[in-house]
């Protein structure tokens, strides 16, 4: 089997709302959506970030890949995965050899007519908990920065973003929320923290992500000050193996982290150190599924927890995420998704639905995914396809 | 896809000719009984048949037969599941169960693989890989049991050896000399490595391997003494870990580790105790802790390499499959069974040809038991066919 044909588009969807987190302002994604057709009429689909360099990174390797068999997923991430990363794309390369790899599994799936966590392994659970990834503030899309900036002026308004947790739990029946901090203001953060809380009580676990946006010491300071709440975990609360380090040694409260460990040489520094207690795994930035696949068993090794990170896929990674948690054990905590936010999908049915908090995982070969052609036309920023 | 599931297994016991009787006095490697081995076949509702090997003590055999009833009825694609239900229905803490859980485990992905018609490196993501480095391997201590040579002149030693060694190289092509430690004495060992050395120059990659066989003390005098001969890595110089740190910190060639870091290899990275990694796919439990095992050494930086004592067959093509498509293991094979007569499968797919071994071709692990050979070989066997909850043996 090999691939004859890669057909690449950027697609852009709207948000229902403003997403909002220390590091950007959104009111829509862009993602790339990955189709590497095969000479056995398989098409393997996979999703890689949306910006123009993941986009032509993802090209690039796609590229290499006309000819090549697409079960050789070592030869990927040996050979032709190697090579994006020759100019320091750093973080993008990742990203784009996540998006080629994970198509290449699905190929592998179709083709052994499974899917894809069966081929990993077989499903633990069926239905998968999603963690609420929140944002900063409940804006509508018209929002502007200047808006923002007034929102924030008022300490009370920290009590609509509380409100709008209880409308979520509500609504979808979350089990988890990851509050995204803006990082304004640390007594914003108290208030939101404190007043979740106590509005969701205990059975809904709450994280705090920051996003490595406050200092060291700032970091310690609000850390000591929500230590009481019961919190699953402190998500990057300050920048940097090192201080993530400093802050586990005063707080009971765990340390997790998807920003300072992405790579396997980061996890065993960090390890080393007795930096962290939970990993951010995540197929999408850290490469694929089987780099995926050693960072859980290096945490399994040294008795780290895990989490799967996700951050805005659209219906092609979110499916691959549903298999991921339904397949790796030790993935207990569910998937973050922002799935909340999205305003339609470019896969056949539209997106995902969270009931109760769960999403069923799908059943079909492969990803168990198909793409909706028109949704795609519809949302078409760019388009590439080459072929032999 | 119909569901596949495992209908019945075959454990059959087999006493292949051995070439391992006493690789040293203190060795745990001295155990004659470790040369006979279990033949695992796991027979699948599709017709299909999976193969694999472990070790055949009598407790080991008690035991694959017992988790060959566990696993009649089970759907093999949930090898996650299955690996667990193995490991939690067992006593932990004991190396043959672990090993009998990693054959069974072996044969299970075997029969995946044959049922989905695809060789077992493409489940691990890899092209057919092409040829595998393997050591010639020189015993040098009671070779077949050859008390006399405790008694031997030193020079005779060394120059009997050195014979060996190259007889072995002209006849294998040879690009790796793993050399067993007698045992007897750091002095022998040491004139034997510096023999070996002089005899094939700079260019022929030399590794030694103790089984434990030294205290700290005398593991440190030998591996000071042989500093200059630019080993590869010394395997196993003592046997425990507090020993092999206090070892790490008085010597220079690379250590590498087996039995210690079984069940411990976060310990030993933690304690920077050694640079390589001895491992296999039937005493660490498994396909799936062999790769858990392996990110952890990428992560860390450490090189792998595959033993394979006394097999006969399946466990070296699972190897084969296992080291090409995993980058980490980049010392191809450890030491591996050279005495083909105690095979058990068909052809001579598991040769060495100019230092080298390739990977079988075909669905599964590539190979298939020879049934003459096996029924030459068997001691004993058990058809079992009923699960764990409805009876005993047939």
């Amino acid at each position: 089997m090999r691939v004859i044909k890669a057909h690449l588009t950027r697609v852009r969807l709207p948000f229902t709302s403003t997403f909002l987190s220390s590091q950007n302002m959104r009111n829509d994604i862009t993602r790339t959506v990955i189709r590497l057709h095969t000479d056995s009429g398989l098409i393997g689909l996979g999703e890689a970030a949306g910006s123009p360099e993941v986009f032509a990174l993802a090209a690039r390797l796609c590229e290499q890949m006309l000819g090549q068999n697409p079960l050789d997923r070592e030869r990927l991430r040996c050979s032709h995965g190697s090579r994006i990363f020759q100019n320091m794309n750093g973080r993008n390369g990742w990203i784009a050899l996540g998006g080629v790899e994970i198509a290449c599994w699905d190929i592998a799936a179709k083709h052994y007519g499974m899917p894809l966590h069966e081929l990993l392994g077989g499903a633990w659970q069926t239905e998968i908990p999603i963690v609420c990834e929140m944002s900063a503030v409940p804006l509508s899309p018209a929002a502007k920065p200047a808006d923002v900036d007034a929102f924030f002026a008022n300490l009370n308004n920290a009590d609509r973003v509380v409100e709008a947790v209880g409308q979520l739990v509500k609504r979808y029946g979350y089990r988890a929320i990851k509050l995204k901090s803006a990082a304004r203001n640390p007594e914003w953060d108290v208030r939101v923290m404190t007043g979740a809380r106590e509005l969701v009580g205990r059975h809904v676990n709450l994280r705090h992500d920051p996003n490595a946006a406050y200092s060291l010491a700032d970091a310690l300071v609000l850390c000591r000050r929500l230590d009481g709440l019961g919190l699953q975990w402190f998500e990057d609360p300050a920048t940097g193996i090192d201080s993530l380090r400093r802050i586990r040694h005063e707080v009971r409260t765990p340390i997790a982290t998807n920003m300072a460990v992405i790579q396997l040489d980061q996890l065993a520094h960090a390890i080393r150190l007795g930096a962290v207690d939970v990993v951010g795994a995540d197929a999408f930035h850290w490469g694929g599924i089987t780099t995926f696949a050693e960072h859980l068993a290096v945490c399994e090794a040294f008795g780290l927890g895990v989490f799967l990170h996700s951050f805005t896929e659209f219906g092609v990674g979110t499916a691959a995420n549903l298999h991921l948690a339904a397949a790796f054990r030790t993935v207990t905590t569910g998937v973050d998704s922002t799935l909340y936010l999205q305003d339609g999908d470019v896969i056949v049915g539209g997106p995902f639905e969270v009931k109760d908090g769960c999403i069923p995982i799908p059943n079909g070969p492969g990803l168990g995914v198909e793409i909706d052609e028109v949704a795609v036309q519809r949302a078409k920023v760019e388009d590439l396809v080459r072929e032999i | 896809m119909k569901r596949l599931s495992v209908e019945a297994a075959r454990v059959t016991l087999v006493d292949p000719p051995t070439e391992l009787l006493r690789a040293s006095p203190s060795s745990a490697w001295s155990d004659k009984a470790r040369g006979i081995r279990s033949i695992i076949e796991l027979y699948g509702s599709d017709g299909s048949l999976g193969i694999a090997e472990t070790c055949g003590s009598p407790p080991s055999y008690v035991e694959t037969k017992r988790l060959c009833r566990s696993l009649i009825g089970s759907n093999p694609l949930k090898i996650g599941e299955i690996h667990a239900m193995l490991r939690s229905s067992t006593p932990g803490g004991l190396d043959y169960v672990q090993a009998v859980i990693g054959g069974l485990e072996n044969a299970i992905w075997d029969l995946v693989g044959r049922h989905l018609q695809a060789p077992l490196y493409e489940l691990f993501g890899g092209r057919r890989p092409g040829l595998v480095l393997t050591p010639g391997v020189i015993w040098t201590g009671a070779l077949n049991g050859d008390e006399r040579l405790a008694t031997r002149p030193t020079s005779d030693v060394v120059e009997a050896t050195i014979a060996r060694a190259k007889d072995l190289v002209r006849e294998k092509g040879y690009e790796i000399l793993l050399v067993i430690a007698s045992g007897y004495g750091s002095e022998l060992d040491a004139a034997i490595l510096r023999g070996l050395r002089e005899a094939f120059g700079s260019g022929m990659r030399l590794r030694l391997e103790c089984f434990g066989a030294y205290d700290l003390a005398d593991a440190a005098r030998l591996l000071q003494e042989v500093e200059d001969l630019n080993l590869e890595y010394a395997a196993n110089p003592v046997s425990t870990h507090i020993e092999l740190e206090h070892l790490r910190r008085r010597i220079r060639t690379p250590l590498a580790i087996e039995r210690a870091v079984e069940h411990h290899l976060a310990f030993a990275v933690r304690t920077d105790s050694a640079e390589v990694i001895l491992g296999n796919s039937i005493e660490w439990g498994g396909i799936v802790p062999f790769r858990k095992n392996a990110a952890v050494c990428r992560a860390f930086a450490l090189d792998m390499a595959v033993s394979s004592w006394n097999a006969v067959g399946p466990s070296i093509a699972t190897a084969l499959h296992l080291i090409p498509t995993h980058a980490v293991v980049n010392k191809g094979f450890h030491g591996v069974t050279a005495n083909t007569a105690g095979f058990v499968v068909v052809g001579n797919s598991l040769l060495v040809h100019d230092g080298r071994m390739a990977v079988p071709d075909g669905p599964g692990i590539g190979i298939e038991i020879d049934r003459a050979l096996l029924q030459v070989r068997k001691r004993e066997e058990a058809f079992i066919s009923t699960p764990v909850t409805a009876g005993a043996d047939r």
